[in-house]
Formats: structure tokens, sequence, C-alpha cells
């Protein structure tokens, strides 16, 4: 069954047609809640909370991309959550190393222990500098410069207009940009901003 | 006009800054795009700007993904199965209803303010409630006056100085009882006199025959008693009444009125001697086609109607916020 046809079934309450697209779609929902709230616990309610809660609406899903409609579930969530208890982004770097994502993270193009603790350096400052973002402008760098969605899907996915993820995004890249500044005396020099996009 | 005008030829920082964003992103128009590279092959800080901004959206982009610790499917217990929100749901029709409601709510407040209650002051022959009309009592009890029985009571010779004592209650009396049967001002026809008798007389001689319509009588010994025979032959037993409350309406029956309250202390001992009741009689005039008010307190049916679809939108719409909130 394809996505279309899975998303009919659950609508008539077919619970094994739904959890195909969770495992789907898992992945990216745990992530976009990952870099929002910063914390691996609270992003892993959030996700969960987001399923429930897309399934228990999903008569509401009025076609169109269902991504967009899950990461918007997904966003409103956190930013709820964010709201309701006032809480700040935490930064949790130190899991990086625990995990089996500081493999995929060193093999990378540049092997080696120095290219690897460069790399590292340079992942914890641009995720302090994102976290220290107000909410609306980290969920749109978050989801334009980190899951590179295009303007439409952001706008799609926040609720809002073009004009407003623009002047979001503009504003939320001037901030990094500000804050990694701030910070480049700490990193390495070819990672002072000088990286290059290949 | 001119602020404008050099805006849109030399954006500010922060609209370049977005534009910049955009040639990043690729979505800048072709026309804007060549003139966004004229401008930067002759800025060089602006150069410096956009190596910057593609260099933390290169460092944005590699940052790490992350699997999913664990799986996020959900369970049935989970969603609740079988309690998944129903395909048909209350809150439309509640919803409609409360509409409704309150449409037919707001229709009986205009009508009952705007032409019912309004009614009341046309003429008395056009209201619907024409016993409260103002004008009313005074031309009604003047006709009891002139159709009454005027009784006077044949007081034993000892009573006189009970009599001559009291026209404080005969002024007083009839008039408390007067108010409250015809509240604005009734004329003096109307007020009931009590002669007593004797203080201690047998209450029997009252009634025994002693009391007898005299036509030169003082109007203050006036009943407005239709059904009381001219003659006097029917015995009457007639205690004082003090009370506020208006006597029934006239009937044929002789009127038994039992005291309910002493007047003041200074009037009761001819009180408590058996006397001529100073009782008011107020027998409205006839107006015939008039409905006649609620008893209960002048609370129309349409005060109970408006209460009740009042409580009924209330009622509704609070279900429908319920039903609202749940879905």
């Amino acid at each position: 069954m394809n996505e279309e046809q899975l998303i009919h079934a659950a609508r008539k309450g077919d619970l094994t047609a739904f959890n195909r697209l969770v495992v789907a779609y898992q992945d990216l929902a745990y992530n976009v809640a990952y870099r929002i709230m910063s914390d691996p616990a609270a992003a892993e309610d959030m996700t969960q909370e987001a399923f429930i809660a897309a399934y228990k609406s999903l008569r509401r899903f009025r076609g169109g991309s269902f991504k967009s409609w899950l990461l918007r579930i997904v966003t409103n969530r956190c930013y709820d959550e964010l709201r309701r208890f006032k809480r700040r982004p935490q930064t949790s770097l130190d899991e990086l190393t625990e995990t089996g994502d500081a493999h995929e993270f060193l093999s990378g193009d540049e092997p080696g222990p120095e290219t690897w603790q460069e790399r590292r350096d340079l992942v914890a400052a641009v995720e302090r500098c994102l976290a220290q973002l107000p909410d609306e402008q980290r969920i749109v760098a978050v989801l334009s410069d980190v899951e590179g969605h295009d303007y439409q899907a952001i706008a799609e996915i926040m609720g809002s207009s073009l004009g407003t993820v623009k002047s979001r995004l503009s504003r939320a890249r001037r901030r990094l940009r500000e804050c990694l500044q701030a910070v480049a005396e700490l990193l390495p020099a070819e990672y002072r901003l000088d990286y290059d996009d290949a | 006009m001119f602020d404008f005008l050099r805006n849109l030829l030399n954006p500010g920082p922060d609209r370049m800054e977005e534009r910049l964003g955009e040639y990043l992103d690729g979505t800048l128009s072709p026309r804007a795009r060549s003139r966004l590279e004229a401008t930067l092959a002759q800025d060089p800080a602006l150069r410096e700007q956009l190596r910057q901004m593609r260099a933390i959206r290169a460092a944005m982009r590699r940052l790490p993904r992350r699997r999913a610790p664990r799986s996020f499917t959900l369970s049935p217990d989970q969603v609740g199965a079988g309690r998944q929100a129903p395909a048909w749901s209350p809150y439309p029709v509640l919803r409609a209803a409360t509409v409704v409601v309150t449409v037919m709510l707001a229709a009986l407040l205009v009508f009952d303010l705007g032409f019912y209650r309004g009614g009341l002051a046309r003429p008395a022959g056009e209201t619907a409630l024409a016993p409260l009309a103002a004008s009313e009592p005074a031309a009604a009890t003047r006709v009891v006056a002139e159709e009454a029985v005027e009784l006077e009571v044949e007081a034993p010779a000892a009573a006189i100085a009970a009599e001559e004592a009291e026209p404080s209650l005969a002024r007083e009396t009839p008039a408390d009882a007067a108010d409250a049967a015809a509240p604005a001002a009734p004329p003096p026809a109307v007020v009931a006199e009590a002669e007593a008798p004797a203080e201690g007389a047998p209450e029997q001689e009252v009634a025994a025959g002693a009391v007898e319509a005299t036509d030169d009588a003082p109007t203050r010994g006036a009943f407005g008693a239709q059904g009381l025979p001219a003659g006097g032959t029917e015995p009457d037993v007639i205690t004082p009444t003090l009370v506020g409350t208006p006597p029934p309406a006239p009937s044929a029956a002789p009127v038994e009125v039992t005291p309910t309250a002493s007047p003041t202390p200074v009037l009761a001992p001819a009180l408590t001697s058996t006397a001529v009741a100073p009782v008011a009689v107020v027998v409205p005039t006839a107006a015939p086609e008039a409905p006649t008010p609620s008893p209960a307190g002048g609370l129309s049916p349409l005060i109970f109607a408006e209460i009740g679809l009042g409580l009924a939108a209330l009622g509704l719409g609070l279900l429908a916020w319920l039903f609202r909130r749940r879905s």
C-alpha cells in the first residue's frame, strides 16, 4: 500500500496502517522535535504525543502533504510544551559521543580524530546558538537549514505566511551569525565561519 | 513617497540580509538575482556576509541526524481503540439548537418589551391588564359608594363615648385596607368605619338586628357590600380587620372577616370589642374584555417562557462548548 492508501485505511481506524506511517516518519519527527527541544527525553515525549494526536485527528487531514501535516503537529506540540513550562531548549552534546550518531558523524569526508574533534566543537557551538534563538525563529531555522524544507513547506507547517517565514528565517540567521562570531575564538581556525558549502 | 523609493532602490540591512538568504536558498527571481550579484561584485562586506551565512547553513545541514531511540508505533491502549472520535458529533446539532433557542428568546423579549408591556400605556379598554390602570380605582370606588348599603349600628348608649373616641380608627383603618385594595388614592366614600358597640357588649346583640340601613348615615359607615340585604335582616358578623390585604371580591354570602392583626395600641380597646368591620371593598369597574393578569405576583406566562428559553439557551450553549472541547 502506498502512503495515500495507508492514510485512507488509518482514517477508518486501521491502527496497523497508521503504524506503518509511524515507522516511515518517526526518525524525521524525532529529529525535528529534538532540534526544537534540544532534549532527547522531551523530544521522545513530544514525538509520541504527536503521533497519538495525529491518529486521533486524522479525520481532519484534508489531503496534501502528510509529511507537512505531521510536522505541523510535532512543531505545535513542541511549541506548546516550551510555552507551557517557559523552558529553554537544552543542549545535550555529551550524548553525541555515546550514541551511534557519533559514528555516522565520524564517517564524513574528512576522517581522523582531529577533524572529528573540530567538527564536534562546531556542532556544539551551532547547537548552543540554536538553542538560544526565540522559539519561532528556532523552529524556522530547524525546518529550513537543518531539515532542508523550502519556504512554502515551512509556511504550511507553521501555518504562517511566506513573508513571516522569510523574515523569521532572516532574523534567525543573523542571530546565529552573531552568536557564532562570539564563540569563534573557541573554534579551530578553519571552522570559524569559513566552512564552505560544497 | 521618497523614502519608499529610496528603500526600494537601496534596501536596508535587514532587507538586504533577507535577500541574501533568498539568494542562498535559490528563491530569488532571475532579475533580482542578477541585480544582487551585481551588488555583491561591488561590495566586499556583502560578499563576506554571504560567505558567513553560507558557512552557517552548511554547518547546520551537517548536524548529525539522530535515529529514533525507540519505536513510536501506537498500541490500541495508547489511542483508546474503540474510543476513537465518532464520525457523528452532537456539536453541530447543539450549536444549531442554541442559535434557534437564542433567536426565539430574543423574539420573545422584543415582543414582551415592545408590544405586550408597551400596551399598558393604552386606555383601559385596550389594555391587557385593566385592573392595573391607575385611573381606574377612583371611578370604581365611587360607584361602589353609591351602591353600597350604608349601615349604621345602633350602639347602646354606653357605647357612644366609645364611638366618639374612634374617629382616628375610622380614618386610619379603612385607609390601610383601601390602600391595599387600590393604591391609587381611594376616595373617602370607600372608607369603611367601625362603629363599636359598648365595650364588652355581646356580639350577638349587634347581630340580632341592630344593623339597619339609613339614608342619611354618614359615609364613614358605608360598606361596599353589594350582596348585603338592604334591610339588614341578614345578620353579619363582622370583626375589625386592619390587615392590608384587600377583601375578596364581593359575593352574595355575608362577609366574615377574621382579625389577623392588631392596630396600634391606642386603638386596641375599641377593636377588641366587636364592632362593625372597617372593611373597604373595592369593586373594580367592568373591564370585561381585558384579560386578567397572572395571579403570581404580576408575572405573566411570558416571563416564565423567557426564563425557560434563557436557561435552555444557556444549557445548550454549555453542552455545545463541552462537546467542542472533547472533539
